[in-house]
């Protein structure tokens, strides 16, 4: 493996899966939701840049500490920022063990979100996803199967990576199962009354 | 600096096409120099390229048929455009009998043995909305606090005191028979001994969830009155009684997966719904319209993302997602 696909591959394993929990971290904190994306790659180019000259020790911490010093940088240096930030930049040392209820996800469970991400995705975008990860084809096999020019293939594709990252990382294990009419068995009442008196 | 989304798109370009067959090593040479010309282009690659790998496992969904079933269930989500029908509301469900919609301060006791100590200088413990915290006490007991909550804890030779002041909580008490457990709500007196259940304080009523051992529930000035709540029963407690329910221990399971950051609904109307994960949000979801209210959710969904929470109504229901900086309001479409 070559120095940059280990360091890669490190990123993927012990960083990226907090994004999560970096995410709600940064949104406590920083009052502009639409920047929280680009916060968030920031701390991440920090974080890689780091690594490549030494990994730490304690990923998880140096993460929370990358952000909430770059945080911190933003606070000060913003002209018009809330107090409420200000405030919250105190707190911010305090809530890294707070923050990540640490996500130990089962492969089961692993499983269930990314079915949940493909039945998230648009028609589609799920059948070339379907076709081309699991029934192996080529994207010019797509293409022919489904009666679409390879562009668009590829530009499903393109759409279902970031759509999957998105959830994967940021979302894990939400799912939403309002399809199923049927819901649980049906029980019969039981339950017992005890009055005070 | 180009925006992440820029960037991203970018990235996600560069893959899609990898993914093609005539990949030539002229391309694997300029996608080598996009990705050494930032760290913010090699970040965003590799986060995309994990997260495809990782939808590889796709195969190893149950059963050939799956996908077809994901097609078909998924469509359906994509075009209803009428809300689900409303199923029979259970009436079984605990919390919808009136004998619970009782005003008054309410008044219980989970009691295995009775030893009332007066009052010890107390230590507090309080999570801001949103969060939770898990704290040790010394005796080898453990107490969760979910979302806005306040709790005291005094802990003497004689007793281990717990005051719910407000929200809830689940305990995992260290078995001492000499060293009643006692959780007090309101002004009341709680009792247990070496078990795992949590207590939720609501406006008009206590719900208390056991998952291993047996509690007793009891009104405190009333030891004549008492019901005892084993593993996988939930009780609760309103001004008049107590109501005791027995459910599969994963269904209690369900009742506290807040522990992990999740809340589950089980065709839950939405207005339900939403009130539960109001709780965990600063930024509130307000429902314009009964219909919205009426329709039924089920699902598991990470509590403090009220923002991904209506996303996925949105695109499953008949609804319009209104958000401003005070709050997210949902519509009928």
């Amino acid at each position: 493996m070559s120095m940059a696909s280990a360091l890669d591959a490190w990123f993927s394993r012990e960083i990226l899966i907090y994004e999560d929990a970096l995410e709600r971290y940064i949104a406590r904190s920083w009052p502009h939701r639409e920047d929280i994306v680009d916060f968030r790659q920031e701390v991440y180019m920090r974080v890689y840049e780091a690594a490549a000259q030494e990994r730490p020790r304690a990923p998880k911490s140096f993460l929370f500490a990358t952000a909430r010093n770059l945080m911190a940088d933003q606070i000060r240096r913003s002209r018009v920022v809330s107090i409420e930030a200000r405030a919250d930049l105190e707190s911010l040392n305090v809530l890294v063990d707070e923050m990540s209820p640490e996500h130990c996800a089962s492969a089961q469970e692993d499983l269930r979100t990314i079915a949940w991400v493909f039945e998230q995705l648009p028609p589609r975008c799920r059948e070339v996803v379907w076709l081309r990860r699991v029934e192996n084809l080529s994207q010019r096999e797509v293409a022919a199967q489904l009666g679409i020019c390879e562009a668009g293939v590829e530009k499903q594709i393109a759409k279902a990576m970031r759509r999957f990252a998105d959830a994967f990382f940021g979302e894990r294990g939400m799912q939403l199962d309002n399809i199923r009419t049927t819901g649980r068995k049906e029980r019969k009442a039981e339950f017992k009354v005890v009055r005070w008196r | 600096m180009r925006s992440h989304r820029e960037i991203e798109e970018a990235a996600a370009a560069w893959l899609a096409r990898r993914d093609r067959e005539e990949w030539s090593s002229a391309a694997e040479a300029t996608l080598r120099a996009w990705l050494s010309e930032s760290v913010a282009h090699r970040v965003a690659f590799i986060r995309l390229e994990a997260a495809w790998a990782e939808s590889g496992r796709l195969k190893g969904l149950p059963a050939a048929g799956y996908g077809a079933e994901l097609c078909v269930a998924a469509q359906r989500a994509n075009s209803s455009a009428t809300p689900p029908a409303q199923t029979s509301v259970r009436s079984s469900r605990v919390g919808r009998l009136p004998l619970i919609a009782i005003a008054a301060s309410i008044i219980i006791a989970l009691i295995v043995g009775a030893l009332f100590v007066t009052a010890h200088p107390a230590a507090s413990y309080r999570t801001a909305i949103g969060s939770i915290k898990e704290v040790p006490m010394k005796d080898g007991s453990t107490i969760t606090l979910n979302t806005d909550t306040d709790i005291r804890v005094a802990i003497s030779v004689t007793e281990r005191r717990v005051d719910l002041d407000k929200g809830e909580a689940f305990f995992e008490v260290a078995k001492d028979l000499n060293r009643p457990f006692v959780v007090h709500i309101g002004d009341e007196r709680v009792i247990a001994v070496g078990t795992k259940f949590s207590v939720r304080r609501e406006a008009d009523h206590v719900r208390v969830v056991v998952t291993e051992g047996r509690v007793r529930v009891e009104r405190a000035e009333a030891h004549h009155a008492a019901a005892l709540v084993s593993k996988g029963s939930v009780a609760l407690a309103g001004a008049a009684g107590v109501l005791v329910q027995d459910e599969a221990l994963l269904e209690v399971e369900e009742r506290l997966s807040w522990r992990q950051g999740f809340v589950v609904f089980h065709e839950t109307r939405l207005s339900d719904a939403v009130a539960e994960l109001n709780r965990y949000n600063r930024r509130q979801i307000v429902i314009d319209d009964p219909a919205v209210g009426s329709m039924r959710v089920g699902g598991r969904f990470r509590s403090d993302n009220a923002a991904g929470f209506v996303r996925l109504l949105a695109e499953a229901l008949p609804i319009r997602v209104v958000s401003d900086e005070s709050g997210i309001v949902l519509h009928h479409q």
